[in-house]
């Protein structure tokens, strides 16, 4: 490459010279005249020292003869070889008007000085739109804003916008890093890091992201065949809805811990759970009815224990489906809502890695590809309670606790075959809690100490394919695994297993322009085993007469060969699905989807039908959109219920019908309104009732529940959301509800337990210059209700106060209110993106009620209180 | 500063944390202690003997106030079981009661019989008392007419209809063993009322009547001290150990004191079980050790927080065997090694009380007071 002589100074203040001739040293010759410069050489700026970043000053000695030629040069000082070996050649090709001495031509000798400027750049760029699976050309986008950025990112050095052929160009950009940042109406926003050399052109190519789809134009895909009412697709990708929650709002919501599933519990239509509990109270229904997914496939659990974080790492998350009532029909077996968490897929160009850790667990993410087409994901988390609670447990104590936790997951997609995509993910979680305990010789003892575990492990594989000449799609996918729960404490163990399989097929056809056609089936499989060993009777030869505290028998009160081990028949279900819905849009901005569902039960032996209908109607230039819809929801009762041994053989299923109406504004640009009122009226609840069934062929059992049980819960709920931008965001979630249970003895509507009346969330956050978040979450919400103590009696014979309660949960706890706090700081260390951060729960610290109790004689209720003011310090990384 | 004392103090922060995560509120979850004696309580209602012959019983009601108060008791039967929601009463008058029975036994003889039969029955309202006077029941019904009844019951639940409203009230109807009734006493002190109920047996033709278990005495001995003393008991004359009253005896400061209770073995029940049939294979033998012995669930109060157990520690079988002498059972501590401050205010010695309630497992019930003084550190 061939580069200018930009500058060149010609310095001769600190010219010295020489006369050549011996008649001039001899008669004292004086310079008459200079010599000037009359044709100048241009100079290659060398290679090496652009690629060095070498500039500066070159000092030369030259000798120019009487002719005016330059006839020696010889390098004085120079910043590197090669700028002085490029002087000098320029100088020896230059030529001067000869100077004179004593008014005649005459050489003379001087020292020349030359400086050298590194050239500046041109930075050219085309801004194109890309989008997943577009084939040909990127379409041009013209009239885009670019922002030339500092390194940092935080000043603006330039703006341009592109021309309609969609080119910008930055001109006498100095060498170095930069950050272009391009935007374009609705589209999100892009950024990407430029890195200059010196002299150089530098054309770069800008993506942008589709524009979010309008409501009814352009519905995407998922939320089309989905068909339910509410749009309250989640979705983490900030270029699907308007409606989104980002996966850096998630990261900065107070009192989430960074926790994707827990942002759920701050929308409209959901519950505050109780302390130390990972309960999803959806519109005021029990956690049971409520069903969590990932990918389609149902998680044993979703949090760890005492409500610790979600057992998928919210890094691996893409998007977060919540469906808080009338969701589409390829969701079932639950009554109230769906919560379907989705991974994204791991990235492919380089090898990247997150980690985080704060004074609970730690988290661990790396991904990338291994080879083209082909990429992978690995991320785990473990507390750490047990380890550093250890040292610190006092030698004497009783019982210590050693509660941990950890989770991995893991995922492998292979996109490199056209129209097909195979993934395969893993996942897996473990919580136990023991706590210890030691026999009278200071040893720990079984029989002493309790234990709890919970665990479960899955896979997941996935074959995606899209017709490449058809508009069809289909997924097929198998998900598989174990679940246990152990239960250890006294001698008394309750060990649960549970193998259970899912597969999923789904098969979507566009049949018209305007008519879209999704049909598909499930198979839940599970194979269920219960084993109770029970401590033997109690030996009482292991007592003298003198009481158990003197004379303790050598042998034990509690021989292992007695103990009483039981083993539950092992249950087996196979309970197939099946499923259909058309999406019609008859007319601009409208949108019908009929829809059925067929389950059935294997545990009752139960075909239920569920036919589900959803309706979408945008106006006024999309700026308004009415959607409702109607339809019936059906689950199995609990296991427990339906157990041979402790339950009823002949239970149905339980319903419940849905109502939604609602609609969505768009007042501003960046702000959005949702009001929704939803009606749920459920039917065929298990409730608690002894009696003696007796068949037609003359068998009987003995029946402890039944389905008379009913059941209303009615609402309206309302978000107003200001859409993240430049590191703002926020939401004010407001619900009013009512839940109730019809009292069977009574013939009264009594306030179900989950009823919450008030529930409100106001969640922001802002981003303040230096890369400082502050973000914030307050909270009030009415109590929980309870059911008061009228009056109390004492029992002579059981020696006990029996309390005489009111009508149920009339009563209810004080209103909770709690405000958490965020503040972080982020820096970045080349690739590296460090985030140090303290999260501060309940930071005022209100001492909210969670639960109330009474003295043993029910003479005082007193209440135990939530969370105190927790600061959670954590630091996180991210390349 | 060293590098593993920051460590440690970071890992401590965060245990506390985590422990605070786990576990806040703890310190909320106080239920009171059920042994201390600090309110006015109803600690038991005894029927003397506990299986009522016709000629009658002593009813009597342990209770509690933390001073002397005018206390009057207002005592109630009912031939079914009270329950705590309708505030222990009656889910039925004589009257109607009687007619029930009356149509039951009629249809079950296929004639009338007379009115004046039903009689025999009592009046539901047994009477009041006062103070610490106990009140005679004497319901007048025979043994036989009392299985009679209680067959009638037993019948009527089978054959009436109506009888669904009474069905949570059900007693137990082992008629041979006793007619099961309920006592309900309405206890009224100065500013405060409860009321409690108690099951007790009418007396049939059975053999082995039911007994309330009897305390002989509390025995108080230092436990750090080994089984030097037995204070309350002595040696008498014949070299046996023989209980002198405690009343009055100061037990020193810096000791810690276990205290028994000593029952009376002849007070254990007998359990009437029936024959095996010897034509049956799969029939289990009686073992003739389990046809005496009786669970007793020893409750312990105190009016100083001085106890260390309290009164739900536990039930224990007595084996047959310790026949012939006093059953030491179930001990307590008293701790009063440290300092005694608050629950001991005024100069020593200060006064305590500790109270035994004894029950077995067929609603027999005994109790007994203790008062002592907690005096100076013995030198």
């Amino acid at each position: 490459m061939r580069h200018h002589f930009f500058c060149i100074l010609l310095a001769l203040g600190l010219l010295t010279f020489a006369a050549s001739s011996a008649s001039a040293q001899d008669a004292s010759p004086q310079l008459t005249k200079a010599p000037q410069v009359i044709s100048q050489a241009e100079v290659d700026y060398p290679e090496a020292s652009l690629k060095a970043g070498a500039e500066g000053e070159v000092v030369l000695e030259i000798t120019v003869g009487a002719d005016g030629k330059v006839s020696a040069a010889k390098v004085v000082s120079s910043p590197d070889e090669a700028l002085g070996e490029a002087a000098r050649q320029a100088l020896l090709s230059t030529t001067f008007s000869p100077a004179e001495i004593d008014g005649k031509p005459a050489a003379i000798s001087f020292q020349y000085k030359l400086t050298f400027a590194l050239p500046p750049s041109t930075l050219e760029a085309k801004v194109v739109e890309v989008s997943d699976g577009s084939q040909g050309d990127p379409k041009i986008l013209p009239g885009a804003q670019v922002e030339l950025l500092d390194e940092g990112g935080e000043n603006v050095l330039a703006t341009a916008f592109s021309d309609a052929n969609g080119e910008v160009s930055f001109e006498q950009v100095p060498g170095g890093k930069y950050r272009l940042r391009v935007s374009l109406g609705e589209r999100p926003t892009g950024e990407v890091e430029v890195k200059l050399g010196h002299g150089e052109v530098v054309a770069v190519a800008l993506a942008l992201s589709p524009p979010p789809p309008e409501p009814v134009e352009e519905i995407p895909e998922d939320e089309i065949v989905d068909g339910e009412v509410r749009t309250t697709a989640r979705k983490i990708p900030p270029d699907v809805t308007r409606r989104t929650i980002t996966l850096e709002e998630v990261r900065r919501i107070p009192g989430t811990r960074g926790d994707v599933v827990r942002v759920v519990q701050n929308l409209p239509g959901v519950a505050r759970p109780p302390a130390f509990s990972g309960q999803l109270v959806v519109r005021g229904a029990a956690p049971q009815d409520t069903r969590i997914l990932l990918e389609g496939d149902v998680v044993p659990g979703v949090f760890h224990f005492l409500g610790g974080p979600a057992v998928v790492q919210s890094e691996l998350i893409e998007s977060v489906d919540f469906f808080p009532g009338n969701f589409g029909v390829q969701y079932g077996r639950a009554t109230a809502g769906v919560l379907n968490l989705k991974t994204r897929d791991p990235r492919e160009d380089k090898l990247h890695g997150f980690a985080q850790v704060d004074l609970l667990d730690s988290a661990l993410l790396l991904e990338g590809p291994i080879v083209d087409g082909l990429s992978f994901a690995i991320a785990g988390r473990r507390s750490y309670i047990d380890v550093l609670a250890r040292p610190f447990v006092p030698d004497d104590s009783f019982t210590f606790v050693l509660p941990r936790y950890y989770d991995y997951q893991g995922v492998l997609k292979l996109t490199r075959f056209d129209n097909h995509t195979v993934e395969l993910l893993l996942y897996g979680s473990r919580d136990a809690l023991r706590l210890i305990g030691e026999d009278e010789n200071g040893e720990e003892s079984e029989e002493e100490s309790f234990g709890f575990i919970n665990s479960f492990y899955r896979g997941q594989l996935r074959w995606d394919w899209t017709a490449p000449d058809a508009p069809m799609k289909n997924s097929l996918s198998v998900s598989f695994g174990t679940a246990g729960t152990r239960f250890e404490g006294g001698g008394f163990v309750f060990d649960t297993d549970q193998l259970s399989s899912i597969i999923r097929e789904e098969l979507t056809i566009k049949l018209a322009p305007r008519l879209d056609f999704r049909m598909g089936a499930n198979f839940e499989i599970a194979h269920t085993d219960v084993e109770i060993v029970e401590p033997p009777t109690y030996d009482d030869s292991a007592f003298d007469s003198e009481g158990f505290s003197n004379n303790a028998p050598e042998d034990s009160a509690y021989p292992g060969d007695n103990l009483f081990i039981t083993s539950l028949d092992p249950r087996s279900f196979v309970s197939p699905a099946f499923y259909t819905d058309l999406v019609i849009q008859p007319w601009k901005g409208a949108q019908i989807i009929p829809g059925l569902r067929l389950d059935y039960y294997g545990s009752i032996t139960r075909l239920a039908p569920a036919p589900r209908l959803a309706m979408r109607q945008a106006l006024f230039d999309e700026k308004l959109t009415l959607k409702g819809g109607v339809g019936l929801y059906t689950q199995a009762p609990q296991s427990l219920f339906t157990d041979p041994n402790f339950g009823t053989k002949k239970l149905e299923e339980e319903r419940a019908m849905q109502y939604s109406l609602g609609f969505g504004v768009r007042p501003l640009k960046r702000l959005s309104v949702e009001i929704e009122g939803f009606y749920r009226d459920m039917s065929n609840l298990v409730v608690e009732d002894f009696e003696l069934q007796f068949y037609e062929d003359g068998s009987f059992d003995y029946q402890f529940f039944d389905n008379d049980g009913e059941g209303r819960a009615y609402g309206l709920e309302t978000l107003i959301k200001l859409d993240p931008q430049e590191g703002a965001f926020g939401w004010i979630a407001y619900t009013l509800s009512r839940s109730e249970r019809l009292n069977l003895l009574t013939n009264e509507w009594d306030i179900y337990a989950n009823d919450q009346t008030h529930i409100l969330a106001l969640v922001a956050g802002y981003k303040f210059p230096r890369d400082i978040y502050l973000s914030a979450r307050f909270r009030v919400v009415s109590g929980f209700p309870f059911t008061p103590v009228d009056n109390v009696v004492y029992d002579a014979d059981g020696n006990r106060y029996e309390p005489i309660y009111g009508k149920p949960n009339s009563a209810r706890q004080d209103a909770f209110r709690q405000l958490d706090v965020r503040l972080e700081k982020s820096f970045k260390i080349k690739r590296l993106e460090l985030a140090g951060y303290i999260d501060v729960l309940n930071a005022t610290n209100r001492r909210n009620p969670e639960s109330t109790f009474y003295t043993y004689d029910y003479s005082e209720q007193r209440v135990i209180s939530g969370l105190p003011i927790i600061p959670n310090l954590g630091v996180n990384g991210r390349w | 500063m060293e590098w593993n004392v920051w460590m440690r103090r970071g890992a401590s922060m965060s245990v506390l944390c985590a422990l605070a995560l786990c576990f806040c509120g703890c310190d909320d979850l106080d239920p009171g202690r059920y042994d201390q004696l600090d309110r006015p309580r109803i600690l038991g209602v005894k029927a003397d003997p506990q299986t009522i012959p016709a000629d009658g019983a002593e009813l009597s009601a342990l209770v509690w106030t933390p001073e002397e108060q005018a206390i009057s008791y207002t005592w109630r039967w009912c031939p079914y079981s009270v329950l705590p929601r309708d505030n222990y009463a009656c889910p039925i008058t004589r009257e109607v009661y009687i007619e029930r029975m009356n149509e039951t036994l009629t249809d079950f003889l296929g004639e009338e019989v007379e009115a004046s039969f039903w009689d025999v029955v009592p009046p539901f309202e047994i009477g009041a008392s006062e103070g610490d006077e106990g009140l005679t029941f004497a319901h007048g019904i025979d043994g036989e007419t009392a299985e009679i009844i209680c067959f009638l019951g037993l019948l009527s639940t089978v054959t009436d209809e109506d009888a669904l409203e009474l069905q949570d009230h059900l007693q137990s109807f082992q008629c041979e063993a006793g007619f099961e009734i309920d006592l309900i006493v309405e206890v009224e002190g100065e500013g405060w009322s409860q009321v409690t109920k108690k099951s007790v047996f009418v007396e049939t033709l059975a053999e082995n009547p039911l007994r309330n278990p009897s305390i002989q005495t509390i025995e108080v001995r230092p436990s750090l001290n080994g089984v030097a003393e037995r204070l309350g008991w002595e040696v008498d004359e014949e070299g046996e150990y023989a209980w002198r009253p405690l009343e009055g005896t100061s037990l020193p400061r810096g000791n810690r004191y276990e205290v028994r209770a000593v029952m009376d073995p002849d007070a254990v029940d007998t359990i009437v079980v029936e024959e095996p049939d010897e034509n049956d294979p799969d029939a289990m033998p009686i073992d003739p050790e389990s046809l005496r012995q009786e669970f007793f669930d020893f409750g312990w109060y105190a009016d100083r927080e001085l106890l260390t157990y309290s009164a739900f520690s536990g039930t224990f079988p007595i084996p047959n065997e310790q026949e012939d002498g006093p059953l030491l059972k179930f001990p307590n501590e008293l701790d009063l090694t440290g300092n005694l401050a608050t629950v001991c205010p005024d100069a020593a010695p200060c006064q305590m009380e500790i109270i035994l309630v004894v029950r077995d497992d067929q609603f027999g019930i005994d109790w007994k007071r203790l008062t002592f003084e907690i005096g100076e550190v013995e030198r």
